[in-house]
C-alpha cells in the first residue's frame, strides 16, 4: 500500500507539467510579404503600310486608317495612362493620328501624334486590372501640300506609365 | 571613416532601389509604322486659258476650242497663246513633265528642245513663288496642241 501511494503522489504531481506541455508549443515568425508594382504592355505586331493617293488641294485631306493591330496590358497600379511618342516628326503636309480602346480607363480619342517627339496622352484614368486585345487605330492623313513620299516610317512607342 | 562607409552603401542602396521601381512601374512597346503618298497624274488637273486678242486678256473656256477648259492627260485643243494653270498636287509632283504639243508636227513628248513642243514644267524640285504655277505658252500658228504628262 505504502508503494501505491507514492506512485499515485508522483503521478499526481506530475500531471500538472505534463498537462502544460500537452496544452501547446508556441514560436512566432515575421512574415513580410510585398506586392511589386506591376505594369506590362505589349502590342501584336505592325500596322499595313498607310498609302494616301492624290491629296486633295485646298484645305480638305485624304485621309487613310488601319485598325488592324491590337494592345494588351497590365497592371495592379491605380490611375495610370497610356502615352504615346514618335521618333520623328512627320513630314510637312501629312498627319499621323491615334486611338487606342479601353476598358479600363478613358480613350482620348483621335490623337494627333505627328509631332509628338514628347508623350501625349491617349488612355488616362486606368484602372487596376487588364485589358486583352483592344484595338489601335491608327490614321494618316495628307493635304495638297505634302511631298510625294515613296516610302516613309515612324516608331511609335506606347508606354503605361503613372 | 566607418561611418562614411555606411552612408555610401545606403545611398548606394537606395539609388537602385529607385531605379528598380520606376521600371517597374511602367512598361513600353513599340510599332512601326510605314507611309507613303502618291499621286496619279493622269487625275492631274490642267487649267488652259487662251488669250482674247482684243484686250490681252487670258479667259477661261474663251472659245469652243478651248473646250473643255480643264484638260487632262490626252486631251486635245485649238490654241495659240495659252496660259496653262497647274493644280497644286501636279506641281508639287516630282519628276513629271507636262507637254503641249502640235498634232500637226507630232515632236516626241518629252523632247523639250523641240521648237514646237512646249514643255510647260518638268521635274517640279524646285518651289514655286505662285499657287498655282502658271506658264505661258505661244505656239506659232492656231493649232491643235495635245497635252501629254509623263513621268
Amino acid at each position: 500500500m505504502g508503494a501505491r501511494a507514492y506512485s499515485l503522489l508522483l503521478i499526481s504531481l506530475l500531471f500538472p507539467l505534463a498537462a502544460l506541455a500537452q496544452g501547446g508549443s508556441s514560436v512566432t515568425q515575421l512574415l513580410t510579404i510585398e506586392v511589386k508594382p506591376i505594369t506590362k504592355i505589349t502590342v501584336n505586331g505592325n500596322p499595313g503600310s498607310l498609302v494616301v493617293v492624290d491629296p486633295t488641294s485646298g484645305s480638305d485631306v485624304s485621309a487613310v486608317s488601319d485598325h488592324n493591330t491590337r494592345y494588351s496590358m497590365l497592371t495592379n497600379l491605380e490611375n495610370m495612362k497610356i502615352v504615346a511618342s514618335i521618333n520623328e516628326s512627320m513630314p510637312a503636309g501629312t498627319k499621323l493620328m491615334m486611338k487606342l480602346e479601353t476598358t479600363k480607363g478613358t480613350s482620348d480619342g483621335l490623337v494627333d501624334v505627328s509631332q509628338a517627339v514628347t508623350p501625349v496622352n491617349l488612355v488616362t484614368g486606368i484602372s487596376r486590372g487588364s485589358d486583352l486585345n483592344q484595338t489601335i487605330t491608327y490614321a494618316f492623313a495628307a493635304d495638297a501640300t505634302a511631298p510625294e513620299i515613296d516610302s516613309g516610317s515612324r516608331v511609335i512607342t506606347l508606354t503605361l506609365t503613372d | 571613416m566607418k561611418s562614411l562607409k555606411y552612408v555610401l552603401a545606403f545611398s548606394a542602396a537606395c539609388a537602385i532601389s529607385a531605379t528598380t521601381l520606376f521600371a517597374q512601374r511602367s512598361s513600353s512597346a513599340v510599332q512601326t509604322v510605314t507611309f507613303s503618298v502618291k499621286r496619279s497624274h493622269s487625275l492631274a488637273e490642267l487649267a488652259v486659258q487662251q488669250q482674247v486678242a482684243e484686250n490681252s486678256r487670258f479667259v477661261a473656256g474663251r472659245t469652243n476650242a478651248l473646250s473643255p477648259a480643264r484638260m487632262t492627260e490626252g486631251d486635245r485643243i485649238v490654241a495659240q497663246d495659252v496660259k496653262v494653270s497647274m493644280s497644286e498636287s501636279v506641281h508639287r509632283s516630282t519628276g513629271i513633265d507636262v507637254v503641249l504639243a502640235p498634232l500637226s508636227s507630232p515632236e516626241a513628248p518629252g523632247n523639250a528642245s523641240s521648237s514646237r513642243a512646249h514643255k510647260i514644267v518638268q521635274s517640279q524640285t524646285t518651289d514655286f513663288d505662285s499657287s498655282p504655277f502658271q506658264t505661258r505658252t505661244t505656239f506659232p500658228s492656231s493649232d491643235q496642241v495635245v497635252l501629254t504628262i509623263t513621268k
